[in-house]
């Protein structure tokens, strides 16, 4: 049969040719724009996702729940040996409770004693989990706290246990926070007992890899790793997690938090500390004189 | 079916947009690493191509964009890159559905994969381009054959459930031409 287009579609055909033209153009302006000027448009992505995603809150909050009974339904088939492993862990914990209950009357009265005045501004709030990043590539979570709650980017995100991540990316009343375990991640570390500092990179697996570890040969499968706060940007000591080591022989972190079942978060909020940035006028630079003074 | 009123015609564009919804709600989905997210097929681009090919007035090109751009922020790909491929794609595929009209499912299938592969490949390219970091390949030829293996079901599913199907040689869109 002959072309089938009517008088219409070959009236309409440039304009439409026109049209497609324009939204690539704009696409492709938009995907370079990204390239060169990354933050502004992360910020626009930002405020997009603070408009759309609260929205959608009642109908992925029902469906995530359905989704989560059917995964524990699985679990149920071993329900005997999970409530006395239970139980064992129950006893552990209130042992550590009495443990924990002790060391704190002790840190408080030693710290009276010499008149030590911590940090008051680790004061945290704590959001939900509303959607993962949707990539397989980016690790994130969004949270259902903002600008508005006075987040700012930088601050770290723990849930009960462990260190989570950090806030990248603030909407006015969701937030971004940025997984341990994705690329972009690095986090300065301290491993106890040895005291040895490190940097903690995210490689999109649920354990990330340690770098930049000057002796190895004083760390050992099993220590704990804690941020080290090197930078000013995170707080110290913040529980990351336990050191393994893989079978090729590479440190890798056993994260301490629950990356599977991310439901509350705890953002820190820490004031930016004073800089210093002037010598106090100890040393004073004669500018006037030459060299022989 | 020769009597299309224009509030079906409106109708049938809201459905293409609340099914690309809920793709991306699900992808949304705070249910932690889970491993079939990597493999995951593009679906939303079956469901553009599907329609595409079937009825075209159902998905204007302007929608087809919108959603696709949507998608791109909400699942933190790069802006815009692949919301141009794909309404190259949508629109090339849509001037050549005269073509599969006659023909059978297998070679509107082999045409679709093909277009489906080049924008793949293509998105790879102008992220080297940019100097964006590109996925494994390994991870995008798998999701590749996701994408074209899921095809079938999409057109089963848009055939049977929402009833977008090749026109007959006498219908007309509302507007009053032939579709």
């Amino acid at each position: 049969m002959a072309q089938d287009r009517t008088n219409s579609d070959e009236y309409l055909l440039p304009i439409r040719r026109l049209l497609i033209g324009i939204l690539v153009f704009c696409f492709i302006l938009l995907a370079i724009v990204w390239r060169i000027d990354s933050p502004r448009v992360e910020r626009f992505r930002m405020a997009v996702i603070d408009r759309v995603v609260p929205n959608m809150e009642w109908a992925m909050v029902p469906v995530t729940a359905t989704l989560n009974i059917v995964r524990d339904f699985q679990s149920y088939a071993r329900i005997y040996e999970q409530n006395q492993e239970l139980r064992r862990e129950l006893q552990q914990m209130k042992a550590w409770k009495e443990a924990a209950l002790q060391l704190e009357l002790k840190n408080a009265r030693l710290l009276d004693l010499n008149n030590v005045r911590l940090d008051a501004d680790l004061t945290f709030v704590t959001g939900v989990v509303l959607t993962d990043s949707g990539s397989p590539f980016r690790r994130s979570v969004l949270l259902n706290i903002g600008a508005r709650d006075g987040l700012r980017d930088g601050q770290a995100a723990m849930d009960g246990i462990g260190l989570v991540g950090r806030i990248s990316g603030i909407g006015q009343e969701t937030s971004r926070v940025l997984l341990l375990t994705d690329t972009n991640s690095r986090l300065p570390i301290t491993i106890q007992p040895s005291g040895q500092t490190a940097i903690l990179f995210g490689d999109n697996s649920p354990t990330p890899v340690i770098d930049f570890l000057e002796k190895p040969e004083l760390v050992r499968a099993g220590d704990r790793v804690v941020t080290s706060g090197d930078g000013g940007v995170f707080p110290a000591d913040l529980l990351v997690g336990q050191l393994i080591e893989s079978r090729e022989g590479h440190y890798q972190v056993r994260l301490a938090a629950d990356f599977e079942r991310l439901a509350f978060l705890r953002v820190l909020r820490g004031v930016p500390k004073e800089e210093i940035d002037e010598f106090g006028e100890i040393i004073i630079f004669d500018e006037t004189a030459g060299p022989d003074g | 079916m020769a009597d299309q009123t224009a509030t079906h015609a409106w109708f049938m564009r809201l459905l293409y947009v609340v099914a690309c919804g809920i793709v991306i709600m699900f992808h949304l989905l705070p249910l932690g690493q889970v491993a079939w997210i990597t493999f995951s097929p593009d679906l939303i681009l079956c469901i553009t191509l599907a329609w595409v090919v079937r009825r075209p007035d159902y998905a204007p090109i302007l929608l087809i964009a919108g959603v696709a751009l949507l998608s791109d922020l909400l699942l933190m790909r790069v802006p815009g890159l692949w919301s141009a491929l794909v309404v190259l794609l949508a629109n090339r595929i849509g001037q050549k559905r005269h073509r599969m009209r006659s023909t059978g499912f297998g070679v509107e299938w082999a045409r679709v994969s093909s277009g489906i592969a080049a924008i793949f490949v293509i998105e790879r390219v102008a992220m080297s381009v940019l100097l964006i970091e590109t996925p494994p390949l390994t991870l995008s030829g798998a999701q590749f054959l996701a994408t074209v293996i899921v095809y079938p079901v999409v057109v089963a599913v848009t055939a049977g459930v929402f009833r977008v199907r090749k026109p007959a040689f006498i219908d007309t869109a509302a507007s009053g031409h032939r579709i």
